[in-house]
């Protein structure tokens, strides 16, 4: 028998999103009810695909103490399933592990939620004929260190066979390991289909029967790599014991982008002003209908740099392409622009020159060579200076800081030899 | 490297301009006031390290008498004589014609430069009035650090400028006291932070207020159950003292009643009036015959007594008919006046009889018997009587009952209730009942007054958890401080990019001021010897010092703040040239272009300088452009080395 169902995961809802430094009243207020608009039309999503059921596949919730909000909008969505006989399954993550408070009383016919402890199984029929049987366990705590997939087997007995998870599938080093698990441990269950959560950033491990999936997060909360671009959730089309195909379908309210633009050619600010605005028009066609949140970094090297050092110019052209935002239609928020530009200077012939900027430059190119020194140049000078600012601060990593070490000799020649 | 010429197509002023046969030493380049001195310094400059820019500030000396714009300079090197030839543009590159006949670009060019650009080139082997003229503008310590600075880039903006600018900014962006971006940006997250705090501690209450919000509701329902069931008590209660007085009228009754002697069911009353009617209508009907047989004696109105035996008559009539209908008290009302209505007629029958003698003694035996009969019949009714009124007070008595019973069947619901209330009207007594209903009224109002409260305390429970599922408090605040952290991140990273420029300045400043300074300064003492007659033996800066101290020769030690302006003004330019024979000893040597820097010393200064002068040029070439014929004159008293004039480089205009 032919049906779908639809997989989606790491709903956070009612997150608070981070890294954006800057909100206008209008973006914050998108961004506040993004998470919540985004589960809303991941239930319309289901409901008109005419799915089988919903598979949400762990940290639904942001946190353990769980939003209020969050968690009636999560009972509103299911009840509006049940009411159309839709079948919902859950498993918790370690953004929201079973233990937190629960404002669900009683959750309506046809909702899963499974438990830690083991895997359990639930069926999902139709018409007297079996469709799938879904397995899944939550997390009883926020660090899940034991391999779940492990305890997964195929039961026998017809329908399509699913593992709902919420795991860390192969090496990912820019997630914690939350129940790590290698692609093997997941291959030796013998599932159809891995209904996986925690990786924010979409992917399919694993494809073509058997499928393991992650859908990514439902809606983007940063500029970081993992939450930029499109988000939303998986619909799969199953036949049998066989999924046919798995489907991305976009559900993000708002969208984060962070685009570069090079420098290189351009002449002077109202050059860059067009570039800034001829490149959110094709963002704005890119990303029809969603709200933007737009960091723009300014890379290469060109006559411009010197004209951007000044304390203030980006941020005036901030002000500038804010202010000439149109009101109508989805909101484009400017929310950054940052200087990455390096000088023309051919430093090799700074060298050479054997003056002072000469020996500024030498320095420099002594430190970026010796990492260690580098790391007691910069902890000598820049170690925090304020109570709590350690605290709320990270330190640049080795590459961040060398980064800084050539933008810092950008900033002390531009000074150096500004009469120049 | 040494100029040996240049020869000028198109700029400025100047237009097929040719000067050859330049040599080391000290040339003197002497020509009047707006003769284009500047003007040839920029074009050795322009063709050395190519022309400004068109979109740059400095003067861009287009041809004015025609010419392509650019030309030519002649140059000699250790490898021998070259031609450099370059075209103001950007887009003609720099033509060299080497000695033995090759050509070269960029790449020899800046071999035969020695790596240096135009920047050092300016600040290190360019020096001009303008420098020197700015002294008179400058503080003690302004000299100071221009004295420290020439000994290090030279002129132009001091790595020190670039220190204490950078320094600010950073100071700006974070200081361990006082105002900061930084600063101001940790305190708003740390508010934020107690905020959050709060906002976290009271959504934690949500589940506890949902619990005392059921709680609160039980108890209001608990309440309201008590108050329902005080007020079915107190109505009770009022129907109880309501209902007594006929309860007890009821009770009486039943007293009465027994009492009362049960009726002889023998015989029916009924048949008894019915024989007791027959024989009165037979009796009355005899007595007619009577009547009209033997008129009275007397005279009684003669229509009387037919007109009372009619009234008996219908009477006996009316009997019959309502004995039949079984309407006992109405027969037996009947049957009196049946009765008393032929006794009246037939007394009145009798006098008549009597009156009627003849008649009369005939008819008195029959009469007699009819009397008997008829005494019997009055002994009869009178019984019938007594029994009738019996039956009518039970009958009253009964239906005393019934009502009560009925009543007490409406007002007390149904058959159950109703038997356990009359056991209660049995049972109870009035006075408690007063008592209980008023202490039940007291309890149901207080009651009443909880339940009140608790309506209340639900309600202002329930208010408040909508207001906190409404309120998304907690993720709007934890955005906000995301945003002044991700704001933190960004100025942190500003304050370390200054710091780190500024960290780069120092060091670099110390490395350079440990490495190559004490050559420089070492070059300086020796010339500043000369120029000041050997006061002063030795130019130092003291490690830890910014600024530069003077040994004389009586041992005293000056700083340069302490300085007359003559002297700075004296220690500056053997500083300079000190660094540009150090630059010119580490690298290719360059010539030295001057552009009257003798002009505003006094005579005595001028002196020292030109012997400063001289002494440089011994090692190198010197460039030295004035419109003083007096200036060359002085540089010539001075001795040493050979001086070239160049008396008149300058086309005369017309």
């Amino acid at each position: 028998m032919n049906f779908r169902f639809v997989h989606a995961a790491d709903l956070h809802l009612d997150t608070p999103f981070s890294g954006v430094a800057r909100l206008s009243p209008e973006i914050a207020q998108a961004l506040r009810e993004a998470s919540l608009d985004a589960f809303d039309d991941l239930v319309s999503l289901t409901i008109r695909v005419d799915a089988a059921f919903l598979l949400l596949a762990g940290d639904i919730y942001d946190g353990e103490e769980r939003g209020l909000r969050a968690q009636l909008r999560l009972l509103r969505g299911c009840r509006r399933l049940s009411k159309k006989g839709i079948q919902v399954f859950a498993v918790h993550g370690n953004h929201d592990p079973v233990g937190g408070w629960s404002a669900v009383g009683q959750w309506p016919p046809g909702v899963t939620i499974f438990e830690p402890g083991e895997v359990r199984q639930a069926l999902v029929e139709k018409d007297g004929q079996r469709l799938a049987v879904v397995q899944g366990i939550s997390y009883g705590r926020r660090h899940e260190t034991e391999n779940l997939a492990l305890r997964f087997s195929r039961p026998p007995g017809p329908g399509l066979q699913i593992g709902l998870l919420h795991c860390h599938a192969g090496s990912d080093p820019a997630h914690a390991p939350y129940s790590p698990c290698r692609v093997e441990d997941l291959l030796a269950a013998g599932l159809d289909y891995w209904a996986l959560g925690h990786l924010h950033r979409r992917r399919l491990p694993v494809e073509g029967g058997p499928w393991i999936a992650y859908p990514g997060n439902l809606q983007g909360r940063s500029l970081s790599p993992a939450e930029t671009g499109a988000k939303g959730a998986l619909v799969v089309e199953a036949s049998g014991t066989a999924v046919r195909s798995v489907r991305f379908e976009p559900l993000d309210r708002v969208r984060f982008v962070n685009q570069e633009i090079p420098i290189d050619h351009l002449e002077n600010l109202a050059g860059l002003s067009d570039a800034l605005h001829s490149s959110a028009d094709t963002l704005r066609s890119e990303h029809r209908g969603r709200h933007l949140v737009l960091r723009i970094t300014l890379i290469g090297r060109g006559p411009l740099h010197l004209r951007l050092g000044t304390p203030g110019i980006t941020d005036e052209l901030l002000d500038e392409l804010r202010h000439g935002q149109h009101r109508d239609g989805p909101l484009l928020w400017w929310e950054g622009l940052h200087d990455r530009t390096r000088s023309v200077r051919d430093l090799e012939a700074l060298e050479r020159r054997d003056d002072f900027s000469a020996s500024v430059t030498r320095l420099h190119r002594r430190l970026a060579g010796d990492p260690g020194e580098l790391q007691r140049f910069f902890q000598d000078r820049a170690s925090a200076l304020l109570p709590g600012m350690a605290r709320r601060t990270r330190l640049p990593d080795p590459a961040e800081l060398e980064d800084l070490l050539h933008r810092a000799l950008d900033r002390a020649l531009d000074l150096l030899e500004a009469d120049q | 490297m040494i100029i040996r010429g240049w020869s000028i197509e198109g700029y400025g002023i100047f237009h097929e301009e040719e000067c050859r046969g330049l040599g080391k030493g000290l040339t003197v380049v002497l020509g009047p006031n707006e003769s284009g001195k500047s003007t040839l310094i920029d074009f050795v400059r322009g063709v050395l390290f190519g022309f400004p820019d068109r979109r740059s500030r400095e003067p861009q000396h287009l041809p004015l008498h025609g010419g392509r714009h650019g030309g030519r300079l002649f140059l000699e090197t250790a490898d021998g004589p070259l031609v450099l030839a370059r075209e103001a543009g950007r887009f003609h590159p720099p033509e060299l014609t080497l000695a033995h006949g090759g050509s070269g670009d960029g790449a020899e060019l800046d071999e035969i430069l020695g790596g240096l650009d135009l920047a050092v080139f300016r600040n290190v082997f360019a020096f001009g009035l303008a420098e020197l003229s700015d002294f008179s503008g400058l503080g003690a310590n302004g000299i100071s650090q221009r004295l420290l600075s020439a000994g290090i880039t030279g002129a132009g903006r001091s790595a020190r400028d670039a220190l204490d600018s950078l320094a600010d900014q950073a100071a700006s962006q974070l200081r361990p006291r006082g105002r900061s971006v930084i600063g101001d940006t940790l305190q708003q997250l740390s508010l934020l932070e107690d905020r959050i705090a709060a906002a976290r501690s009271e959504l934690a209450t949500y589940p506890e207020l949902v619990r005392d919000e059921e709680d609160q509701r039980v108890e209001l329902e608990r309440l309201s159950r008590e108050a329902d069931r005080l007020r079915r008590e107190e109505k009770r209660l009022e129907r109880l003292l309501d209902l007594w007085p006929s309860w007890h009228q009821r009770r009486q009754a039943l007293q009465r009643l027994a009492l009362l002697p049960v009726p002889e069911e023998d015989e029916d009353p009924r048949q008894r009036l019915n024989r007791l009617a027959d024989r009165l209508e037979n009796e009355t009907v005899r007595d007619d015959t009577l009547c009209e047989d033997a008129a009275p004696a007397w005279n009684p109105p003669a229509g009387l007594a037919p007109l009372l035996l009619l009234l008996s008559a219908a009477a006996a009539a009316g009997l019959v008919w309502r004995l039949r209908a079984g309407d006992l008290p109405a027969a037996l009302l009947l049957a009196l006046g049946a009765v008393s209505g032929t006794l009246v007629s037939m007394w009145l029958a009798r006098r008549r009889f009597m009156t009627r003698r003849r008649e009369a003694e005939e008819r008195e035996r029959r009469d007699a018997a009819t009397m008997a009969n008829l005494a019997a019949a009055a002994r009869d009714l009178a019984g019938l009587r007594q029994t009738l009124a019996r039956a009518s007070e039970r009958q009253a008595l009964e239906q005393t009952v019934r009502q009560v019973d009925d009543l007490l069947a409406n007002r007390a619901g149904g058959d159950q209730r109703a038997a356990a209330f009359i056991k209660d009207l049995d049972s109870g007594s009035v006075d408690t009942w007063d008592e209980d209903l008023a202490g039940t009224r007291e309890t149901l109002a207080e009651t009443i007054q909880l339940r009140d409260q608790a309506i209340r305390a639900t309600e202002a429970l329930g208010r408040q958890r909508e207001a906190m599922e409404r309120s998304a408090d907690l993720p709007a605040l934890e955005t906000e401080t995301g945003a002044l952290r991700c704001r933190l991140d960004e100025q942190t990273e500003e304050w370390r990019l200054l710091v780190m420029a500024r960290g780069l300045v120092e060091q670099a400043l110390q490395e350079y001021t440990a490495g190559r300074q004490p050559a420089v300064l070492e070059r300086a003492s020796r010339l500043f010897g000369k120029v000041t007659g050997g006061r002063y033996e030795k130019v130092v800066q003291e490690p830890g010092s910014d600024d530069l101290t003077l040994l004389a020769r009586d041992g005293q030690r000056i700083g340069t703040r302490e300085l007359s302006r003559g002297t700075a003004e004296q220690l500056y330019l053997c500083l300079r040239l000190a660094l540009a024979e150090d630059f010119s000893e580490r690298g290719r040597p360059m010539p030295l272009l001057m552009d009257d820097v003798l002009v505003n010393a006094d005579p005595e200064r001028a002196a020292g300088l030109a012997a400063a002068i001289r002494e440089y040029a011994q090692g190198g070439q010197v460039l030295l452009f004035t419109c003083h014929p007096r200036t060359a004159d002085l540089l010539e008293s001075a001795g040493g080395t050979e001086i070239q004039r160049l008396a008149n480089p300058f086309p005369l205009e017309d």
